[in-house]
């Protein structure tokens, strides 16, 4: 294995391990396609930053998805309050339009012989970003798009262990969490920007679609196993590792686009995961004549 | 009037009406977000028929989609069984695992033909000019069979998106009625992504009936102002397409509904303000 696949499979790790910590709370609050919208509606943040500095990278991005997000979950909740618009028509509305925006500006003003394309809005393009190194003291430091991810990946790994017992509460038991003076909304906002800032810093490696199958799948394999929180987020984080090691050798070999391949493997994994758990239940229950249906 | 602007305009008013009338039922039976997942799963089913066939004609495109969306449909039916999993969390996972499934099958075709980067990119974000006489007749037969579907069982769809209970006590057969409506939503996304494209074609069947549904709640009235938002928009965003060169088709309807739902927005605030 050679070191720039090897830096693929780190800097895919770098990717995807925030992603999966987060997906969990995500998961557990129900609150997945609300973040879905959000990683979509960025996408017009994304190009008027770049249209101003016109290089993928820099503080102006976080700026302008954390704005994004903050438009788009005030103009979700706005319609669901003040237009009684019920929430999944509220998100569909919101999150299309803000794309289809972003798409436009793409292709109006970015022209197409840049970075930002249409079709690295859908899957990026992790094979070039990690050809981009750092270079610093005389010596090379690995690919750009590690160390954008890193800061953000120890920023996710600290909030969710350290306010581990407040999640927990914010999650389970939003009632007492209230009489205990932990503002819910504040910590899904809290949630959504993160998100948002994740899905903004790795558009040039996997694109703003292709984001939800990370936030998305590896806690969807680990919530087959484990029902508490500190297990699942461990286990999310085993899976991302275990799918994106294998995505990028897969996607090597057949040569095709490595960021889709990732969530492909997971999605398998998941497949097998339900199919084995289903036909072990089958064994288990033959000597039950029904299984109760809800 | 030239041929093909008269050809644009019937596939404008055919993907209207079908948009229209299974956007206004999926909204009703809160399955908005499950059309965007459809929509998205088509993609796989759409390469492989090409991978198969080594073309893209609209016999091919329409039994692509059809068993790509069904197959979707039922993996979200097995996962919501077999699992404790939201339902938001499973149209997530079947959108981004399918979606993911059908990119990395376009990136290896890519690979091995370059014919296929023309015509399969296309349906990512659209492009209502690929649409010929073939995929027109395709789309007729479609629009008029969900129209016959929908004023056939105008009351029983109604009634299953109201109280499906009651339904049922009646001794009505909800499952074949389920059966037509799920065939009729991947249809409809079938004869949308061409024109407006994978990731998008949601757009067309959630934006007209929330504006709608802002001002009525009738659900004939539903009906009719979401035809109406969605021919204005799709007319205005192909013309948009035409003229701005670079511009694919989806984004620009897209961006009509946005447009024209903004103005629904003012336009209902006021209202509020006087009464």
């Amino acid at each position: 294995m050679t070191s720039t696949e090897l830096w693929m499979i780190v800097t895919a790790i770098s990717v995807a391990l925030p992603a999966s910590l987060l997906g969990v709370f995500l998961l557990l609050k129900k609150m997945v396609m609300v973040a879905d919208a959000v990683s979509h509606a960025v996408l017009p943040g994304i190009v008027i930053a770049y249209l101003f500095t016109k290089e993928l990278s820099g503080w102006q991005f976080v700026v302008g998805a954390l704005v994004a997000a903050m438009i788009t979950t005030s103009g979700i909740r706005w319609l669901q309050n003040t237009f009684k618009t019920q929430e999944d028509a509220a998100i569909g509305t919101v999150f299309t339009s803000f794309f289809a925006i972003g798409v436009l500006l793409i292709s109006i003003f970015a022209g197409t012989n840049t970075d930002i394309d249409q079709e690295c809005v859908l899957y990026g393009d992790l094979e070039t970003s990690v050809l981009d190194h750092l270079l610093a003291f005389g010596s090379d430091w690995g690919p750009k798009t590690f160390y954008t991810m890193l800061p953000l990946s120890i920023l996710v790994i600290l909030i969710s262990t350290i306010f581990l017992p407040q999640w927990r509460t914010v999650i389970f038991n939003p009632v007492f969490a209230q009489s205990i003076g932990l503002k819910i909304a504040r910590w899904e906002l809290l949630l959504l920007l993160l998100i948002s800032v994740h899905s903004v810093l790795s558009f040039e490696s996997v694109g703003v679609v292709m984001v939800l199958g990370l936030l998305v799948l590896p806690p969807a394999c680990a919530l087959q196993f484990v029902h508490q929180l500190h297990k699942a987020l461990v286990l999310s984080a085993a899976f991302a590792i275990v799918s994106c090691t294998l995505g990028v050798i897969v996607a090597i070999q057949l040569n095709i686009s490595i960021a889709p391949t990732i969530i492909t493997v997971n999605a398998l994994i998941l497949t097998f995961i339900v199919l084995f758990r289903a036909l072990k239940r089958q064994t288990i229950d033959t000597k039950h004549s029904t299984r109760i249906q809800e | 009037m030239d041929v093909t602007i008269i050809k644009l305009l019937v596939t404008v008013v055919l993907i209207s009406i079908v948009a229209a009338l299974v956007g206004t039922f999926t909204f009703l039976n809160k399955k908005a977000l499950i059309s965007d997942a459809l929509a998205h799963a088509v993609l796989p089913g759409i390469v492989i028929g090409f991978m198969l066939t080594g073309h893209l004609t609209a016999w091919i495109v329409l039994f692509s989609t059809l068993s790509a969306g069904w197959l979707a449909l039922q993996s979200m039916g097995i996962l919501s069984k077999k699992t404790t999993l939201h339902s938001d969390t499973l149209i997530a996972i079947v959108l981004s695992a399918f979606l993911a499934l059908g990119l990395c099958l376009l990136s290896y075709t890519q690979m091995t033909n370059t014919f296929a980067r023309s015509g399969l990119n296309d349906f990512l974000f659209g492009k209502i000019t690929s649409v010929n006489w073939n995929d027109l007749m395709m789309m007729l037969g479609i629009a008029l069979s969900t129209i016959g579907l929908f004023t056939l069982k105008w009351k029983a769809l109604i009634g299953k998106s109201f109280d499906p209970v009651y339904l049922k006590v009646r001794g009505f057969n909800t499952r074949l009625l389920d059966i037509g409506f799920n065939i009729s939503i991947i249809l409809s996304v079938a004869i949308c992504v061409q024109a407006i494209g994978v990731v998008l074609t949601s757009a067309l069947l959630i934006i007209p009936v929330t504006c709608a549904r802002l001002f009525t709640y009738s659900v004939i009235r539903l009906v009719t102002i979401s035809l109406c938002i969605a021919f204005s928009a799709s007319v205005s965003g192909t013309t948009i397409s035409i003229l701005v060169p670079h511009t694919p088709t989806g984004p620009a309807m897209v961006f009509m509904l946005a447009i024209i739902f903004g103005f629904g927005l003012v336009i209902k605030s006021r209202l509020k303000r006087n009464t």
